[in-house]
């Protein structure tokens, strides 16, 4: 037996399914745990107790030998403590993820359970665990949960949630076992990388993680960047101090007359009154858009030159750019909505609001400025680091998810983990049909209600998966035409959400949600509703990737329930045309614009996996341009722990400088003890930070531009790295001068008071997204080319963009 | 350069990368020494003593580091793989299945990566049965040497030499793989440079034996001369300054500092030269296939087969011109460059978006190109010109083709060395 294991997972290595792993090699051991559990079950419960207190003690889990004798405890602590009795595939799930192995399983099989004995069992190692949840509702519900289970070994456990103190915070993250969510964290991080005294530390050790829906952190999340944002000081570009000197000259050339002002509401009136496709243009993928030259002509009589070229007006054009992109492309209750007075983001990937999500700065004022919504602060980023870094902050990484194995290959990739199968405890019998492909939305649309009504009539419930609010509340009103009641759930109505998840699995109900509403609730269903055939899900398309499409399948015949799954797909979906230009004859569509042709159906599949491929691509640049970032952070922030933890590096770096203030006559200070070291202390993190916000502007700004050295053969992340490099090498010496001149300048005035000078910072923060790259390679060009010739200039039936 | 590398030494991480890149090289290099069984060494030598240069075989013993004719067990060297490779891009652009597999980005291409190597296989298997053909019959492969280079012909022995040919070419395959992978710089460029530079030392001392020390310091210095010269005129650029115009709101103003287009002053690379060279071999090539002993044939014999001929310099000199400015032109093309900027926000400060820009970009291009290609001519042609007048007659060993790949692996290597270092924050925060 095992030497056919061994041959399996040697097959499976040579077919490359790479990332993956055998989670039933570990199989005699789970055997052993029940034989080791059948004995403990005789045990009186304050026996157990008591063997639960010692076993931190006692048990490193660092063996097979312990691993089994933990388990054993733990399942029985949990079976007297919370009352349930764990199942050999969760243990087998625990056993695994103690590995370091991500485990796949699917819905309803129990993923919290596993949580909470892997947490126990890491917990007896002696790490500091953290528990990090799709949100902060989960991870309060999943500590309460086990609780019980916990105090048993005297573990201790929190959950920090957004609206805590960071005194509650601190304390939160002191104990044991921590629920969260990677935000809570991520945000924490940057602020301690900020804070001016040890005391205010938030996050201490951070040993071991466990990742609820990891592919949806890990993946989906992982190249949003954490932003620390403060409110730009009044009057201050970037902190204007010290320019690099390749700059200088550059500088001059905006020493103009000044441009006349327009004010972001004439802008945004004036890009309103532009008329598509005459004076803009809008790429069909829906990406990016640009003026045509009537617009350019346009826009030069808006702002009174004859030519807008020139860098004087660059920034006026920016800003019309700007507006253009929040006028064009970005579409209300499709990429946000407006409540409260506010702007709000919506996920694309998961179909709710983003509370803390914001777009860069401008594109964000620009939108503000569109719905007429109060305007909010004008912002300075102070840091930021991706869900990534945070995660690879951690000394052991594990999780689990539905659909990990779909994402094996990346997880391997990105965070060195392996993924692997759990089997399901009751064998699923959920049935899975063939996708539907129609030729238009509305022939799709169509048949989609026809089917929820035949669904309906036999009293299954249903869930309709769609891509956006706007399509969640069209798709509704045409089932309201049909006489039938549907509940929307979408990113409007999302704290409703748990309520109207639980009642999903009525007969009869059918719900309507944007993509993964309700995660971590299953779906119950009702006796009538087991009778009828269970769960039916039916997506209105396919979403970006085959995981996202497998996550929705899965709310689908948890626990061996009946159920089915299908996907109603048309050529207008946006994950087509985003992807492809197709072209369709009469002669492949069916019946009511049903497709029939195989070619077809192939082709949706194709732009599917053109999308997955887009987007691993971009995962892959955002994480290759970070990581010279990280490191650089690293350094910097190593240099500015020890001066805000040891008095002795700080008197040795002040001595250093250039002071008038030590060596003058006049105004003589003793920057090295007492209250005035304090306040050097201060002026000299607080320089370390703007200096850091400044380089990060000029990295953001090289990035932009950085692709167009493909164009001369050069390799733009070398070359990025190159000038972050270099910038980084410049920073010293920039916070030295400024330290000394502040240092100078409180000395002389005598003034104390470090807001009043500018030199202290407000905080604030929010997240937000990067772009991807338009140039294909040099190579691309020269095979197009050759290839155009070859074929007689006879286009293909699709044309790739 | 050397400051770079000595860093390179003192970070860890580096240091193992570097560490890889060197032990494959050794195992490459010790490889192609390495006789193949069942091939006759003495023979193989006393066969290479007669004949040096005059080779059918010329580029692709270049690229295999000599190995080719030695009939050692890596004798394919890595040119299978580059072939297969250059068949599959093409074949990416003709078949609309494969195109579609490339658009689907990492995982299809992959698959693709997967089918060059299938490719390869086949390539070596084809090139391994077609040296051992030649080898068998005395004065094939060397032509005028008439030693027996593979005794014993039994079908399992021929079979057992095609088996270790092929096995070495994928191991050569293997070893370029996991130098892009696991090292640094590209694979298969570093083993052609390796193969290359390998050859130097045995010209050097050749031309020592037969023309004294006096001729060695000439070539030797013309040939720093010459490289130092192709250093040069490689980094040079233009640079079209390109502003964006989309983040601009709030923050500070860089100009065009760091964000440039940089046309440089030879675009096109190598490429030009291997194919002039190559279309210039055609016609050799014809005579030598059909063997005709005719009129045209012994015209082109004379005139078209060795550079010291002037006619083939001039040819030559015109091809390169010719292939400088197709490459250019079908390689860069500024309307779509002019397209993607305006998408983006970006201009050239004081040139209007869209065609304007594209007009200045090819007015620019083309300007830079004509120089740019005369230089890449006259590189080609100084070694035939030089050596010929030398004596030495025509070698490989400063050849144009070779010049051009050593200075550009060697560039793009410390280029990317750097890179690697910044991005390790090898320094540290320097503020003490």
């Amino acid at each position: 037996m095992a030497f056919l294991r061994k041959v399996k997972s040697a097959v499976t290595r040579v077919r490359q399914d790479p990332g993956t792993e055998d989670t039933g090699r570990l199989q005699n051991l789970v055997d052993e745990i029940r034989r080791q559990r059948e004995e403990l079950s005789h045990t009186s419960d304050s026996d157990i107790m008591k063997l639960a207190a010692t076993l931190p003690a006692a048990n490193k889990f660092s063996d097979n030998a312990e691993q089994v004798m933990g388990l054993a405890v733990l399942c029985e602590t949990y079976k007297r403590t919370v009352g349930l009795d764990p199942f050999d595939v969760q243990v087998l799930a625990a056993l695994n993820m103690l590995r370091g192995i991500v485990v796949n399983m699917a819905t309803g099989e129990g993923k919290t359970l596993v949580g909470h004995l892997v947490a126990a069992g890491l917990a007896c190692r002696g790490d500091k665990v953290h528990v990090l949840s799709a949100n902060t509702y989960l991870a309060g519900r999943d500590a309460e949960w086990g609780k019980p289970f916990f105090d048993a070994f005297g573990f201790s456990v929190a959950t920090v949630i957004d609206s805590m103190t960071n005194e509650d915070r601190r304390k939160a993250f002191g104990t044991d076992i921590v629920y969260t969510t990677i935000h809570q964290v991520g945000f924490d991080l940057l602020r301690d990388r900020q804070r001016t005294s040890n005391a205010e530390r938030l996050i201490g050790k951070r040993d071991a993680v466990i990742v609820d829906e990891i592919d949806a952190v890990l993946l989906d999340d992982a190249m949003v960047p954490l932003v620390l944002a403060g409110e730009r000081p009044s009057g201050e570009l970037g902190s204007g101090d010290s320019t690099p000197a390749e700059l200088e000259g550059v500088a001059e050339a905006w020493d103009g007359s000044p441009p006349p002002d327009i004010s972001a509401e004439t802008l945004a009136e004036f890009i309103r009154g532009l008329e598509r496709d005459v004076d803009y243009e809008v790429d069909p993928d829906n990406r990016s858009t640009s003026f045509l030259d009537p617009g350019f002509t346009k826009l030069e009589k808006l702002y009174e030159v004859d030519d807008i070229f020139t860098p004087e007006s660059a920034g006026f054009l920016g800003q019309a750019y700007t507006a253009l992109h929040a006028h064009a492309l970005l579409t209300r209750d499709v990429h946000y909505v407006v409540t409260d007075d506010r702007i709000k983001l919506i996920n694309e990937s998961r179909g709710r609001v983003e509370e803390l999500q914001r777009w860069p700065d401008g594109l964000h004022s620009a939108v503000e400025v569109k719905e007429a919504v109060t305007s909010t602060a004008d912002s300075l980023i102070l840091d930021q680091v991706l869900v990534q870094t945070v995660v690879k902050g951690y000394g052991f990484v594990t999780g689990m998810s539905g659909t990990a194995v779909d994402a094996a290959e990346q997880l391997l990739e990105d965070f060195n983990v392996r993924a692997g199968s759990i089997p399901t405890n009751v064998e699923c019998s959920r049935v899975d049909e063939p996708d539907e492909l129609f030729i238009t939305n509305d022939a799709r649309d169509a048949a989609a209600a026809e089917r929820i009504s035949e669904a309906h009539a036999d009293g299954q419930p249903v869930l309709v998966g769609t891509p956006s609010v706007q399509d969640s509340e069209r798709f509704a009103s045409l089932l309201v035409g049909l006489g039938l009641q549907p509940v929307v759930l979408n990113a409007k109505n999302d704290a409703d959400e748990a309520e109207i998840i639980a009642r999903a699995g009525e007969a009869g109900t059918v719900t309507i949600s944007t993509q993964m509403a309700g995660r971590g609730v299953d779906i119950l269903l009702d006796d009538a509703a087991h009778e009828a055939g269970g769960l039916l899900v039916l997506s209105l398309g396919r979403y970006d990737s085959r995981r996202l499409d497998h996550q929705l399948r899965g709310r689908s015949g948890r626990q061996g329930d009946p159920g089915s799954t299908v996907f109603f797909t048309s050529m207008d979906d946006e994950v087509v045309t985003e992807n492809l230009d197709t072209d369709i004859h009469d002669s492949q569509i069916g019946d009511s614009g049903r497709i029939v042709d195989s070619e077809l159906l192939g082709i949706y599949e194709h732009a599917q996996r053109r999308a997955e491929g887009k987007t691993q691509q971009a995962h892959r640049k955002t994480r290759d341009f970070n990581i010279v970032v990280d490191n650089n952070r690293a350094s910097i922030l190593a240099r500015r722990e020890e001066l805000l933890t040891s008095d002795e590096a700080l008197g040795e770096y002040l001595s250093k400088l250039n002071l008038e203030s030590t060596s003058g006559t006049a105004h003589t200070v003793d920057w090295t003890s007492g209250e005035n070291r304090d306040t050097a202390r201060q002026v000299v993190l607080f320089e370390f930070d703007r200096a850091w916000a400044d380089h990060l502007e000029y990295l953001t700004h090289v990035r932009e531009g950085i692709h167009l050295r493909a164009l001369g053969r050069e390799n733009p992340l070398d070359e990025y790295n190159k000038l972050a490099g270099a910038d980084f090498q410049r920073l010293p010496g920039q916070i030295r001068d400024a330290v000394s001149s502040s240092l100078d300048l409180i000395a002389e005035s005598g003034v104390n008071d470090l807001t009043e000078l500018g030199l202290k910072r407000p905080t604030a923060t929010w997240t937000y997204m990067v772009e991807a790259d338009p140039f294909g390679s040099p190579e691309d060009n020269i095979t197009q080319f050759i290839a155009n010739k070859a074929r007689g200039g006879d286009g293909p039936k699709i044309r790739y963009r | 350069m050397f400051t770079a590398l000595a860093t390179a030494f003192r970070t860890p991480d580096l240091r193992k990368k570097i560490f890889i890149v060197l032990g494959l090289i050794a195992i490459y290099r010790l490889g192609a020494m390495v006789p193949t069984p069942g091939v006759d060494y003495t023979s193989v030598q006393k066969c290479l003593n007669l004949v040096q240069d005059n080779s059918l075989y010329g580029l692709i013993n270049l690229f295999s580091g000599g190995a080719l004719l030695q009939i050692s067990v890596f004798a394919l060297g890595i040119m299978p793989y580059i072939t297969a490779s250059i068949i599959l891009q093409l074949l990416v652009v003709v078949i609309p299945r494969l195109e579609a597999l490339k658009k689907e980005g990492q995982s299809g291409q992959a698959k693709i990566t997967q089918y060059t190597r299938y490719l390869t296989l086949a390539l070596a298997i084809l090139q391994s049965t077609t040296i051992l053909t030649l080898a068998r019959e005395p004065g094939r492969l060397f032509q005028g040497c008439n030693e027996q280079l593979i005794p014993n012909q039994s079908l399992p022995v021929i079979l057992a030499m095609i088996v270790v040919l092929t096995t070495g070419c994928m191991i050569i395959m293997w070893f370029g793989e996991i130098i892009t992978e696991k090292g640094i710089g590209n694979g298969m460029s570093l083993l052609i440079f390796v193969s290359i530079i390998a050859t130097m030392p045995g010209q050097f001392a050749n031309v020592f034996t037969s023309s004294g020390p006096l001729i060695l310091t000439g070539v030797v210095v013309i040939g720093l001369l010459v490289v130092a010269a192709v250093v040069f005129v490689e980094q040079a650029q233009r640079r079209i300054p390109v502003q964006y115009a989309k983040r601009m709101v709030g923050s500070r103003q860089y100009g065009g500092a760091s964000t440039y287009i940089p046309l440089k002053v030879n675009m096109a690379g190598v490429i030009p030269v291997i194919f002039a060279a190559s279309l210039l071999y055609i016609p050799q090539l014809i005579v030598q296939l059909t063997g005709s002993q005719d009129e045209w044939a012994q015209w082109i014999s004379q005139n078209l087969t060795t550079g010291t001929e002037p006619l083939y310099l001039v040819c030559y000199f015109f091809l390169i011109i010719f292939f400088c400015y197709f490459y250019v032109t079908i390689t860069f093309d500024p309307v779509e460059v002019a397209d993607n900027m305006k998408k983006y926000g970006g201009f050239v400060p004081g040139i209007r978006a869209g065609r304007p820009t594209a007009e200045y970009l090819s007015y620019v291009l083309s300007r830079l190109t004509f120089p740019g290609s005369l230089y890449l001519a006259v590189i080609a042609i100084i070694p035939f010109i030089a050596f010929g007048g030398l004596g030495l007659g025509q070698s490989f060993l400063f050849g144009g083709t070779s010049l051009l790949i050593i200075v550009g692996v060697g560039l793009d290597f410390v280029k990317q060395l750097e890179s690697q270092l910044q991005q390790r924050s090898y320094e540290g925060f320097l503020d003490k």
